[in-house]
């Protein structure tokens, strides 16, 4: 034989059958078929194959193809087995070409196919696959496969074809739609299994044809564009699944015995991981898929058994040799991992890793922080799913939006607030921000409460993402973004109706993002210069004053904040204006200041209970290896949580230039966060509750993890596979793993968050229910009270409302003046045993009901429990004035029997009461004018004035007896009495409260609010818009 | 060194400090301290509660009923006495103001019709104790008064025998029901009547429980512990012996709200005639261990009595009459002590009868702690009954103490047992009528002692050639704070 013989086609082509099998086709069938029919091939034969089509395809082939042969099935058997037809039609052939209908071959794909089964001794030969609308980019060139038979692409989907990939090369399998196959291995192994309908039989032939001791390989110089049709056809739920469970079939029928032992209970673990992955993530759809594929292959297992030994009948090559031509590892948990955490490669090969890792990670700029974003979508959409179109349960902190935006207003016009025991300090600056946000809502005060409590979560998001925003590398936000968002902070802060925490969480990452740019190097690629200082102080004090309204001791932290970022700063070498943080701090919380006033005034005058606004004021003792996983309630308490510093650390260890800078900043704040939250549950200092003294902390550590991605991304260029490379692989695991927790977390729909609360429970007794004057006293642990309280003894607090069970206007303490001091003396008095009729002198308070709270949601719901000192609860059990109602084991609620109501009528004139220091009247007996004693003396009451609006009104009307009228709130001079028209004088009683001497007659009492406050609001108001629009200007400038 | 390795070891530093010294303790939570004595409320306190149950005497013994209130404070003390029926707990209430340092007696037949009626005494300001005294055909008693409710109280001492009629008064003052079950504790074992369990006592009524009629074998010794499953309340014993087994006489004692690991009694005599008991009832899970000293007024302390109290049971053990280690005619103090830290409750019965020259029985808990100061709101220094008072310094150091008598018209320094000598472990027992003047002797006659340091107080009534004997200890009284 001559060159020139072997090249001519004519002399030594062998026969080929092309075996198209159809059904339904669309109209690429005629471009198929063109395509077969003008292969320059000599001895090319044509056998479709109509799978019981609706419409015979013999025209249509006829019209083509005239010289093809068609032979039609009654049933549509599937693929495989419509191929198979083959064996019993064709003789002589010495290569089948098994064809899909949506396939188009080049001209000399054929004759390339069939040279390279001779060239490379192969058993079978596929063609390098393309897209059909774009032939210039890359769909399959073979397939490689793992120990479980999960395919692996070889090259990317839509990759640009550049002849790369064009050299022959071994693979595993030959996808399905150009198969050339041997006709003698085929028939020996009887064609493909019968078993596998679609999808799947490619890899099944593939396997059975190494097994058997052939190659099997790709040939690139054949090309064919696919259109990839069936799946579309099928479905694709349809399609995972039928892929599933043939997949699964092959690797029961393929392995020997050995090999099946060793493999099968590995594909056990893998599928019970999947299966709890998709139970996770509520893909009922996957759970199908995977139980599906097990009990399909068990009711098939006789088939299986027996297809197993047919092949050991033609078993060429051991399962060890097969197994060295499948990749290593796990293919399935490989393209999870880079499927749903972009982690990379995970199972690559060590060498080599960390330049694939960052090639990945460059390839796909953008594929973490997508993650990242649906990752808190899907936490937050999935975790307080029954929150978000429900009432907010009102538990603890988060108190009902009970009033309108219209009375908030008048509320805040007036000097009186009905809090507490009132006082005449103004309300707090958060009323007119309140009635701002219901009107701007027209009056939906319930979707105002859901923004501002379970909107911070997203609202923290978004100011991580915004506080990340200087990284090149959308990657390193992502993994910030997710960081903060798996911190346990915020759903805890849901867990425990920690409004304050929340709110702190959701300002943390926007308060950082300006102390950050003040320091002049904000963590960012490229240098920015800070904001002129007055701009950027107007800027943060309006943030600071919105946030400090609810939360004001966050002035203080901020300022901790800002120390951390100069003290982090000059550790790390910085020494460029290391004050300007600071400087902004202060600055800005003197903004906050002046636009709180006048209630900052009070603030300044009040108690530091008072400061905590609606935080539940003292810091829980909570170990602090809870802490440091930022877990403060039912979510963090999972070990796991530790992996949220462990992400962060990375920055430390491989971190430089500014990248470490700001990473010892942001360690330097945690620590400073972690410190005070420590030291605060040790000693009480008057700080905030832990939830929100860690906020700034986790946004820190959040920054830090960026960091550590930044790092390396930036860093590890240069440096070998080592203990760095080592370090960010545990690193980006321990991101996965802190998410593990939430998402467990979040399957609850409400982060522990029950519906139920105290309303109903406390109703049964009347509380809540009446419409008089009486007050309810609260006692318990601050984080359980549904009211702001006041600094009892032992970390117990007590707050008292009006009426209700608490609304949001109850959640700011206020200072109550000697009134407050009274109260919390008659309990203290009480408690030390000092008298067994509390609720005698109560009773002046109007104070109807006490309710000690140990739960901040009844007991069923799970709430945790804060238990109350035995002698708390003894003590008001002996009271011979208090009757206990048997109402739920997380409150215990006592009936004043003592009359009790706001303003009672007496016989005889309450005396007016000095007030002996407690310390003089515990060591001498009490003064005769000691308003305790004046309380026990005061006799029954007669009747009461009863209010004439809404509870917390400051004005009564109604018939009163001659004698006395005592009105149980804090004495000021701002009560106004008149009966039947004349002035009555007014007169401080028992040394806290307000009486008149009245005749006979109809009385009307109100509240005459000072000029000065109009003014002072006025002021206010002018100053907040001031403040807006020149932050807004200077935005829009920049 | 890497350049990254300083601050990380430093994070890692102060991460270590912070998990140490954040620890993991768990937060304590306060317990409410439950003594098992009454005492009264320091002079400065606000207002003071004293409840006295209504002593029921039983078929046949009427018993006559007043209340005695002493003021040790330096100014009068003004307050209520409230007289709640047993039945319905109707109330009737008399307004008082005792001057500093009287005793102002309290009849309950004062306040109207109510044949059964519990009182609750409140004044405004404390140094105020309450005594109970009751008469009839059997003989008289006196008992303080509760100064505090309780969910639980207990009784060491209890005979169903025949001649014994045995009357258990729950006085419930509050304004909420209480739900009570109630456990004996006999020779027999334990022993839990279904009608005790769940037994309801109405706000401000008093339910009357004769433990004889409960359906208990008639049995010499019972123990009982009550428990309340809602609310508080007060409980107090009457017994009386009719005689037909020998024994006679009234005693009215008031449960205790406590268990304790110490009781110390300042009273006792070996005689002829009287037989003193001291009843142990351990009401925990475990195994007690006690021993029970005897310390006689003279000569060497005999060797301690040891017995051991199985859990939930009660153990009594009588004073030997032979080989007591006191010599007959002598007096001697006890401590009952529990060696192995599980708390037990005692009581000291002491029965007189022939050839002794007096007759009675009397039965009362001791006291768990000593005080400075001591109160007896009532006692007798007339021909027809007479008291002594013994003082007991259980301590290891001298004390010094001295006496005042606390009569109607205010209290007088008894001039010779001012600044009396104490010597550790001594006793000082006196006659109330040979030191009190006949004059001032014509009422109820309290008594106060001062002194220096710890001391235990108890006294002895006697009826002078009648039925009657009281042996109980005083009230102490609570210092006031330091503010």
């Amino acid at each position: 034989m001559t060159a020139t013989d072997e090249l001519d086609p004519t002399v030594l082509a062998p026969p080929a059958v092309v075996v198209v099998v159809s059904h339904d086709p669309g109209p690429w069938l005629a471009e198929c078929l063109a395509s077969i029919g003008a292969q320059d091939y000599p001895d090319l034969a044509v056998l479709v194959i109509d799978a019981a089509s609706g419409e015979p395809l013999l025209p249509r082939v006829a019209e083509v193809l005239p010289a093809a042969f068609v032979r039609r099935l009654d049933t549509n058997p599937g693929f495989g087995p419509a191929a198979n037809e083959v064996l019993g039609m064709v003789e002589g052939a010495a290569f089948y070409l098994f064809c899909h209908d949506d396939v188009v071959l080049d001209p000399g794909a054929v004759r390339a196919l069939v040279e390279e089964a001779f060239r490379s001794n192969a058993g079978i030969v596929g063609p390098k696959l393309v897209l059909w609308d774009a032939p210039g980019r890359l769909l399959q060139v073979g397939m490689a496969a793992d120990k479980g038979g999960v395919l692996m692409p070889l090259v990317e989907r839509a990759e640009l074809d550049q002849e790369q990939h064009d050299a022959v090369r071994d693979v595993f399998v030959v996808p399905g739609g150009c198969t050339l196959v041997r006709a003698d291995l085929f028939e020996t192994l009887g064609g493909f299994d019968p078993g596998i309908d679609l999808f799947g039989e490619d890899l099944d032939l593939c396997w059975r044809v190494q097994v058997a001791g052939a190659r099997v390989v790709v040939a690139p110089t054949a090309r064919v564009r696919h259109r990839e049709g069936l799946v579309e056809r099928v479905g694709v739920e349809r399609a995972a699944g039928l892929r599933n469970r043939h997949r699964l079939r092959t690797v029961l029928a393929s392995y020997g015995r050995f090999h099946l032992l060793r493999v099968v209970p590995q594909l056990v673990v893998l599928s019970i991981a999947e299966l709890v992955y998709a139970v996770v993530m509520r893909r009922r759809a996957h759970v199908d898929r995977v139980v599906g594929s097990w009990w399909w292959n068990w009711q098939h297992r006789r088939e299986i058994a027996e297809r197993r030994r047919r092949l050991r009948e033609v078993r060429g090559f051991p399962d060890g040799e097969v197994r060295k031509l499948q990749v290593g590892g796990s293919a399935r948990l490989r393209r999870f991992i880079r499927g749903e955490l972009a982690a990379s490669k995970l199972g690559e090969e060590l060498e080599g890793f960390g330049d694939e890792l960052e090639e990945i990670v460059r390839a796909r700029p953008r594929k973490l922080a997508a993650v990242a974003w649906t990752v808190a979508a899907v936490l937050f959409v999935v975790g307080t799913r029954e929150l978000l179109l429900q009432r907010i349960p009102a538990v603890a902190g988060f108190a009902p939006f009970d009033v309108g935006p219209l009375d908030l207003a008048r509320r805040y016009l007036s000097s009186w607030q009905p809090a507490g025991v009132g006082s005449a300090e103004g309300q707090p600056t958060a009323v007119a921000l309140l009635a701002a946000g219901g009107g701007l809502l027209l009056g939906g005060m319930g979707l105002l409460q859901q923004l501002l409590v379970l909107g911070a979560v997203p609202a923290g998001a978004a100011g991580m993402w915004r506080l990340t925003r200087s990284l090149s590398s959308p990657n390193a936000r992502g993994v910030g973004l997710l960081l903060y968002v798996v911190t346990p902070l915020p759903w805890d802060g849901i867990g425990r109706g920690s409004w304050a925490g929340l709110l702190a969480y959701a300002a943390a990452p926007w308060l950082l993002t300006a102390l950050a740019e003040a320091s002049g190097e904000p963590p960012g690629d490229e240098p920015r210069p800070p904001r002129p200082y007055r701009e950027a102080v107007l800027a943060f004090g309006l943030l600071l004053a919105f946030v400090a309204a609810f939360v004001p001791m966050l002035v203080a932290l901020v300022v901790v904040v800002a120390l951390g970022i100069t003290v982090g700063g000059l550790v790390g070498g910085d020494r460029r204006r290391p004050l300007r943080p600071l400087a902004l701090a202060v600055g800005g919380g003197v903004v906050a200041a002046v636009l709180h006033l006048p209630w900052a005034v009070a603030l300044a005058n009040g108690d530091r209970w008072s400061l905590a606004g609606i935080a539940a004021g003292g810091v829980d003792a909570i170990p602090a290896s809870q802490l440091l996983r930022f877990g403060t309630g039912p979510v963090g308490v999972s070990w796991l949580g530790w992996a949220i510093p462990l992400a962060a650390a990375l920055a430390l260890l491989i971190g430089r230039s500014w990248r470490l800078r700001w990473a010892l900043r942001c360690w330097t704040i945690a620590l400073l966060c972690w410190g005070l939250a420590v030291v605060g549950g040790h000693v009480d200092l008057g700080l905030p509750p832990v939830e929100v003294l860690l906020a700034p902390g986790a946004a820190a550590l959040a920054l830090a993890a960026a960091l550590g991605a930044s790092s390396f991304e930036l860093d590890l260029r240069g440096f070998r596979f080592g203990w760095r490379q080592v370090a960010s692989l545990v690193a980006a695991a321990a991101v996965g793993v802190a998410t593990l927790p939430i998402a467990f977390g979040a399957l609850d729909g409400s982060w522990e968050l029950r519906e139920a609360d105290h309303a109903r429970s406390l109703g049964r007794v009347g509380i809540g229910n009446v419409t008089g004057s009486a007050r309810v006293l609260w006692i318990g642990d601050p984080a359980v009270l549904p009211v702001a309280g006041h600094h009892l003894d032992e970390g117990l607090a007590y707050g008292v409302t009006t009426d209700t069970l608490g609304g949001v206007l109850d959640r700011w303490a206020t200072d109550g003046g000697e009134a407050a001091a009274v109260l919390a003396r008659s309990i203290e008095v009480a408690e030390s045993g000092g008298t067994d009729r509390l609720g005698s002198l109560l009773a002046p308070f109007g104070i109807r009901y006490v309710v000690l709270v140990e739960r901040a949601a009844p007991e069923r719901t799970g709430a945790e429990r804060r238990v109350l000192p035995a002698r708390l609860v003894d003590m008001a059990t002996r009271q011979l004035d208090l009757r206990e109602h048997e109402v739920e084991p997380a409150v215990r609620v006592f009936e004043n029997t003592a009359e009790a109501t706001v303003r009672t009528a007496f016989a005889s004139a309450p005396p007016a009461g000095g007030g002996a220091a407690p310390a003089v009247a515990a060591a001498t007996g009490l003064a005769d004018d000691d308003p305790l004693r004046g309380a026990l003396q005061l006799g029954p009451g007669r009747g009461a004035l009863e209010a004439t609006s809404t509870p917390g009104s400051t004005s009564a009307a109604g018939p009163v007896a001659a004698g006395e009228l005592l009105l149980g709130t804090s004495a000021d001079g701002g009560w106004h009495l008149e009966v039947d028209g004349e002035v009555v004088e007014r007169r401080d009683a028992l040394g806290w409260a307000n009486a008149w001497t009245v005749p006979n007659g109809r009385a009307r009492l109100s509240y005459d609010t000072s000029p000065l406050r109009l003014v002072a609001v006025g002021v206010q108001v002018l100053a907040w818009l001031a403040a807006l629009f020149a932050v807004a200007r200077r935005w829009r400038r920049r | 060194m890497n350049r990254n390795a300083v601050p990380a070891l430093v994070v890692v530093v102060a991460l270590a400090g912070l998990v140490a010294f954040g620890g993991t303790d768990e937060p304590d939570v306060p317990t409410a301290e439950i003594t098992a004595n009454p005492a009264a409320d320091p002079t400065g306190t606000l207002s003071s509660s004293w409840f006295c149950p209504s002593a029921q005497g039983g078929p046949g013994n009427d018993l006559a009923t007043a209340v005695d209130v002493a003021n040790v404070a330096s100014t009068a003390r003004t307050g209520t006495v409230t007289w709640r029926a047993a039945a319905d707990g109707a109330a009737t209430t008399r307004s008082f103001t005792v001057a500093p340092g009287a005793v102002l007696r309290l009849r309950a037949v004062d306040a109207g019709p109510t044949p059964a009626a519990s009182a609750l005494v409140e004044t405004v300001g404390g140094g105020v104790v309450v005594e109970q005294a009751v008469s009839g055909a059997r003989g008289a008693s006196i008992a303080p008064c509760a100064s505090d409710a309780s969910p639980d109280w207990y009784l060491a001492n209890g005979t169903t025998l025949s001649d014994a009629t045995e009357v258990l008064s729950l006085f419930n003052p509050f304004p909420a029901d209480a739900v009570v079950d109630m456990e004996l504790a006999t020779d027999q074992g334990r022993e839990a009547p279904g009608r005790l369990q769940g037994l309801v006592v109405p706000a401000g009524t008093t339910k009357f429980v004769q433990i004889s009629e409960e359906n208990v074998r008639r049995q010499e010794i019972t123990a009982t512990a009550i428990r309340a499953r809602t609310g508080q309340l007060v409980v107090s014993r009457l017994q009386s012996f009719d005689g037909s087994l020998g024994r006679t006489g009234v005693s009215v004692g008031l449960a205790a709200r406590a268990p304790a690991e110490v009781w110390s009694f300042a009273f006792g005599v070996n005689a002829p005639g009287v037989t003193t008991r001291w009843h142990v009832f351990n009401p925990g899970e475990d195994e007690a261990e006690v021993s029970i000293e005897v310390m006689p007024y003279t000569g060497d302390t005999p060797e301690p009595i040891d017995v051991t109290v199985p859990a939930r049971s009660q153990v009594v053990v009588a004073l030997p009459a032979e080989d007591a280690g006191v010599a007959p005619g002598v007096g001697f103090s006890s401590t009952v002590r529990s060696g192995n830290g599980v708390a037990v409750v005692a009581e000291r019965s002491v029965d007189a009868r022939a050839p002794y020259d007096r007759r009675g029985w009397s039965s009362s808990p001791g006291v768990t702690a000593s005080a400075g100061r001591w109160v007896l709101a009532t006692g007798a220094a007339a021909a027809s009954g007479e008291e002594w008072v013994v003082v007991f310094n259980p301590g290891a150091m001298a004390r010094r103490f001295s006496v005042v008598a606390l009569g109607a018209a205010g209290s007088n320094s008894l001039t010779r047992l001012q600044d009396v000598a104490l010597g550790p472990a001594a006793h000082v027992a006196f006659r109330l009528l040979d030191h009190v003047a006949a004059a001032d002797a014509a009422g109820p006659v309290g008594v106060g002692v001062s002194a220096d340091g710890p001391v235990v107080v108890e006294r002895i009534v006697y009826g002078t050639g009648l039925v009657g004997l009281t042996a109980g200890s005083a009230v102490a009284l609570a210092p006031d704070g330091p503010g």
